[in-house]
Order: structure tokens, then sequence, then C-alpha cells
């Protein structure tokens, strides 16, 4: 009996020597008076056995919500991943998130705060031989999102769900200073008798003095009718993209091009992502296409590449002004691929398209954006002051309601935004930090009504979504951390005009508030141990991260508590 | 299967995570390596992406000083979206990032790193020693460079 137990003794030692454990846990609550209220707990456990030759992991991810943040109640296990790597092969069992390229064909992510998770349940595996890489996936994709299309729309709620089955390869090999991709991706969607077939080639090329890289993909939907008599025609779209950045010394200039055609609809069922059945997936992530901004109002004016319909261009030139500050200047411009207007001066009815040029657009009929964003950042020659400040504008139309010979009518936004932050170390023990943005914006829609009589002018008019014609908004937040323990933080931000004419009673997600405030505190108990109380008002908007963006409802009025520790 | 959750929370306590995996990872220059060829004895890695003030006040800094520590490999996590490649590569050539056989910038596109190191929110800084961290801090604020200059000079001594 001692013998068995001292021989498994040493070999839960032996194991365990080369055993590494680490688990997250993440504690969060909130309660408002608008009924925003959460209470969450989420753990991830990891388990790797480290090895000279290979290593196996394991990762298990429990979660306890009722209600969740955002998305739906869970009450256990809620994902796992088992995996073995060594220098050539990986191979992985549970819940797998493969990149492929630069993503345009699949990038799968998962992002708790957006309720968004496009990783596959089923099998990865990759292997690596002299410049050679093979990817393979297999699996059950579950997304789920929140629609105004559907009814019981509510934001944090979702009430759209797509099951897919997932299955195909990714090749890549270096050849003369190239990297040349190829994959392919096929798609079952079965309660919708719905299969996808999507298909990539990529090139890649690094050099001195910068970089190339483009990729074309290819996507085939169809639907089979069933028993129905209902003709559902195969769509065929596809999608080029290129980036080239040159280096002048310390200077780059990126350039890119992107046109996508994967599903082009007339305006009326433009963003029906239900019944448009040859939509881009959620499991594509194209390249870089608009600045990704990190300030608060900017943030919610963010643009998300439309794969579906989409030609643009984007231009950043980023630099050293001297030792201590930094430039960057952006410019972004893109369009539908063609320009939509109607035959008469009805909102809806039959609506034609003209095909757009290579470049994007500035035709109203065309949805065109653009912007420009001009960013300083740096610090004094002390060092202790950092600094960042913009400049931002942006032009959009969101909507085209109708494009007529009588009736021209575009639902837009115009905004200009200062943002502007600066943090400074006072001492060795606080350290403060300011952010303050300035924005100015008009959202609605301008209508003009045209005249066939000589001598009578058109009619133009613009009827503002808020109660003024220009929104002023604030944003002011100041926060001071001593000794990396206390952090205390207060935050104002104030519009002159609400979102109230919106509502009209409707949707309880709408916010009336012209104003919302809030102050935090939080202790550091170590660097991954945290608490964090709050009391306050949250604006609500569109919250991106990453390029993938959803509209949050504001928090009113209420507490919310954060705890989080990691346990090594 | 509260009691699992809980289970697991007790049992998983009493371990800690020390080896820094030798995973395969993808250089700025588009080159695969094992993470283990770039580190050295003693190692900054600091999980971090262009978006991320934080992050970029501590390379700022770290830029500063690491020259005066020419045995220790610095490891920068990239944690921006592949399809953003192109700008991390502009971004770090713009802000002279030292990036030479001891400074190495890898990409995270799959979030593998990420995950095992709980790296989110970023930054997260680990100080290796013979591929072990026995260090590890999250965020960044003006006046940490201090500390994280104390926590090298005890690796290189201790």
């Amino acid at each position: 009996m001692i013998k068995k137990i001292l021989i498994g003794i040493s070999l839960f030692t032996y194991v365990y020597s080369q055993t590494d454990i680490s688990n997250q846990l993440s504690v969060r609550y909130g309660d408002s008076d608008n009924d925003y209220n959460y209470s969450e707990i989420y753990l991830d456990t990891k388990l790797s056995l480290n090895r000279e030759d290979y290593r196996l992991e394991s990762i298990l991810t429990f979660e306890v919500s009722d209600p969740p943040e955002i998305g739906l109640n869970a009450n256990g296990l809620d994902r796992y991943l088992f995996g073995f790597y060594n220098d050539k092969l990986s191979f992985e069992v549970g819940d797998i998130y493969q990149t492929w390229g630069r993503g345009l064909l699949l990038n799968q992510l998962n992002f708790q705060n957006l309720d968004f998770d496009t990783g596959s349940k089923g099998l990865g595996m990759q292997f690596d031989y002299e410049g050679k890489t093979l990817n393979i996936i297999m699996g059950d994709t579950n997304s789920r999102k929140s629609t105004t299309v559907l009814g019981n729309y509510d934001p944090r709620v979702p009430n759209y769900f797509i099951d897919q089955f997932i299955y195909g390869a990714d090749f890549s090999l270096d050849i003369a200073k190239f990297n040349i991709g190829a994959a392919f991706l096929l798609v079952d969607e079965e309660e919708k008798s719905l299969s996808h077939t999507l298909t990539n080639v990529r090139i890649d090329k690094s050099h001195q003095s910068g970089e190339f890289f483009m990729s074309v993909i290819n996507k085939v939907s169809e639907k089979d009718s069933g028993d129905l008599e209902i003709f559902y025609p195969e769509k065929d779209g596809g999608g080029v993209y290129l980036s080239n950045t040159n280096y002048f010394k310390d200077w780059a200039l990126t350039s890119s091009y992107r046109k996508f055609t994967i599903d082009v609809n007339n305006p009326v069922i433009r963003d029906n992502i239900v019944d448009n059945y040859g939509q881009a997936l959620d499991l594509q992530r194209s390249p870089s296409g608009f600045y990704q901004h990190t300030f608060r109002l900017l943030s919610r004016n963010s643009k998300e590449v439309n794969l579906n319909d989409e030609v643009g261009v984007e231009i950043q030139l980023l630099g050293p002004i001297n030792d201590n500050t930094n430039i960057s200047v952006n410019y972004m411009k893109s369009s539908s691929s063609k320009q939509w207007y109607n035959g008469s001066g009805v909102l809806i009815g039959d609506w034609f398209s003209d095909k757009n040029s290579f470049l994007p657009s500035s035709r109203q009929g065309s949805y065109p954006f653009e912007e420009i964003f001009i960013e300083l950042s740096g610090y004094n020659p002390q060092g202790n002051i950092f600094y960042k400040v913009g400049m931002d504008f942006q032009d959009q139309v969101f909507n085209v309601l109708s494009n007529s010979g009588e009736v021209k009518s575009f639902e837009i936004t115009e905004s200009f935004t200062l943002p502007f932050l600066v943090n400074i170390a006072v001492n060795p023990l606080w350290n403060v930090e300011v952010q303050l943005e300035l924005q100015k914006l008009k959202t609605g829609f301008d209508t003009t009504i045209i005249s066939d009589i000589d001598g009578i002018e058109d009619n133009y008019s613009f009827n503002s979504l808020l109660s003024e014609e220009y929104q002023k908004n604030l944003f002011l937040a100041l926060s001071a951390n001593y000794n990396q323990k206390w952090s205390f933080n207060l935050s104002h931000e104030s519009t002159n005009s609400d979102e109230s004419l919106l509502d009209n009673g409707q949707d309880e997600s709408f916010d009336s508030s012209n104003d919302w405030n809030s102050l935090s505190l939080a202790y550091k108990f170590n660097s991954d141990h945290m608490l964090e109380l709050f009391y306050g008002s949250i604006r609500g908007g569109l919250d991106c991260t990453n390029g993938v963006c959803r509209y949050i409802q504001a928090f009113d009025n209420g507490i919310r508590i954060d705890y989080s520790r990691n346990l090594d | 299967m509260y009691r699992l959750f809980f289970l697991f929370l007790s049992i998983s306590t009493l371990f800690s995570q020390t080896n820094f995996p030798n995973s395969k990872v993808q250089l700025i220059d588009n080159r695969s390596t094992n993470l283990h060829s770039l580190t050295s004895e003693v190692s900054f890695v600091s999980f971090w992406a262009t978006w991320c003030i934080p992050c970029i006040k501590e390379i700022d800094k770290l830029n500063k000083f690491i020259d005066d520590y020419e045995n220790v490999s610095v490891i920068l996590i990239n944690e921006d979206k592949p399809g953003d490649k192109a700008k991390v590569k502009s971004f770090i050539r713009s802000r002279k990032y030292p990036v030479d056989d001891n400074y190495h910038i890898v990409f995270d596109f799959d979030k593998k790193l990420s995950r095992q190191f709980s790296a989110q929110p970023i930054p997260l800084t680990l100080i290796l020693k013979d591929n072990k961290v026995i260090y590890r801090k999250r965020g960044f604020y003006l006046g940490d460079e201090v500390e994280l200059k104390k926590q090298l000079d005890k690796a290189l001594n201790d």
C-alpha cells in the first residue's frame, strides 16, 4: 500500500513539476434604474503540460450569468479546448478559433463584451514544414445577433441565431520572399437549407522599403427550396483587397483599396440580415478599412467594413515630427459599388442601379462615407507628460430613402470632433489623466423636392433626427491613480439634443437624458487582483472592439461592481 | 455544476503557471519561429496593440532604457487584428522601435498566447528568467517604468 502511495506521489509530482495551471476569475454585477441589470461570473481554467518537444493544453471556461450584461443566460461549462502542440503539428479539439491569412475568408473571434463569438466546436489542425503551412478546420459554429428585422428586438438579448457546420483548409507557402496562400471553406446551414462555398487566394511580400498584400475572395451561396415552389437563385459574390506600405526613412505611407460585392442589394432590403441568404458570413472579417478610434465620442461614430457591397480606399501617413512627437494623418473614403435610384417620387417601389467606377463614389445614392482624422501624440522633454490630440471630420449617407427625378431623400450624418487626452506623472506616487472631447454632429434627413417648372427653385429641407439641428456633445473624464493601488475616476458627458424624437414611447432602448455622470473607485490588491465600484450613468451607443461594432443601450443611474483575479 | 465550478477553482489555486511556452509564432518580417528561440536568460514580454494607449506609453518608456540592458530580450506580442498587419508594421517603423536580434515583435492573430496568459485587458507585462515567469504586471501608468527597471535588475542579479 505504501509502495503504491509512493509511486502515486512520485508520478503526481513528476507530472505537476512540468504542469502549469492558471485561472482567471471575473465577477460582475450591475443594477440600474432602466433595468440594465446583470450578474455574471466567469472562470477560465488553463492547464498545460510542457515537455521539451511538445505541449499539451486544456482550457475550460465556465460561465454563470442570470442575466449577463449582453447575451443569453448561462450556467456551467461554456467553452473548452484540448490541444497538442509541437514544432510541426498542432491538433485541437473543442472551441476552435482560426485565422487564415488576414481574415478575409476566416477570422474567428470571441468578444464577450459584444456577445460576438464565431468560434467552432470541433477539430482544428495545423501542419508546418519548411515554410509550408496547412490549416484544417471542421466544426459547428453557433453565432447570434440582435436585429430589428425580427420581432422582440432587444439590444442586449439576441433574437436571431445562425447555426452552421463548417469545414475547409488553408495552405500557404514561402516562395522567393513571397508568401502565397489559398483556402476554401464549405459552410452548411441545414435549418435554412443553405450552403456556402468560399475560396480565397492571397499574396504577401515584405521587403526593406515596405510591404505589399493582395487577397481575392469568391463566395457562392445556394439555397434549396425543398418542396416549395420558390426559386432561389445562386448568389455569386466576390471581393478584392490590396494594401501597399512604403517606408521613407522613419515615415510610413500605407494605402489600401477594397472592392467587395458579396451580396449587393437595393436600399429596401440591403440591411435585412435574415432574408438575404447570400450575405457575407460573420466568420469573415475584412482587413483594415477604417480607423479604429480609441476616443469615446469617435468610437461611437466608428464604421465597419461592409463585405457585402463596398468600394473603399484608405491612406495613412505616420511619422515622427521630432524626438518626442508623432503624427498620424488618415483619409478614408468608401461607397457602395452601385448608385441606387428609384423610378418615381414614392419612397418605396422599384429600385434601379448604375455601376460606379472602380473608385468610391461621392454620389448620394451610393452611400458615400468620407473621413479625415489627424492625430498628434507625444511627450514633454522631461517625459512625464503624455498627450494625444486629434481632429476628425466625417460625412456619411446612412440610408437612401428616395433618389428619383422628383424627390431625393437621404439619411445623413456629419460630424466634427476634437479629442484631447493628457496624462501626467505628477510624482512617483500620483498619476493624473484628463480626457476632453468636443463634437458637433448633424444627423437627419436631407430632402430635395425637384421642381420641373421653370422659375421655381427646388425645395430643400433638412429634418433632424434630434431636437436640434446640430447636436453638441461633450465628454470629460478625470482620473487619478495613487501608488498603482487606488484609482479614482469621474466622467461627465452631455449633449444639447437628446434622442427623444426617435423614441415615440415605443422603444425603451432610446435614452432621453441630456447628461450622464459617473464616478468609480478601484483598488488593486496586486497587478492581477482588482475590485472596482461604479455609480452613475453611461450614455448608450455604438461599442466597437477590433472592427466589430454593436449598439449598447444606456446605463441609467445605477451601480456596478467588478471583481477580477488571476489565480496564479 | 456549481460544485464542479468551485472544485476547479480550489484545485487550480494550488498550482501556478510559471513556464513560458515554446509556441510557434510569426515575426514581423513574416518568419515563423519558436518563442524560446527569442528569449534569453532574462526576457521582457509585453502584450500590446496599436490602439492601446497605456501599451504605447509602456513601450515608449521601455525603448528609452532597454539599451542599458544588453542581455535582456524583448518580445512584444501584438494583439491587433490580422487585417491591421500593414498598419502595425508602419506604426513600429514610424515610432522607431529598435527591432533587432534581441528585440522582437510577434503576432498573436489567433489569440492563442493571449488566451493562455489571460492577457486581456492589455497591457500585460511579464519578466522571464530561464523561460519562467517571475514577474507579472497588468496596466501601465507613466512612472511605472521605475518598477519595471527594478524588476529587470532583480532578475539579472538574482
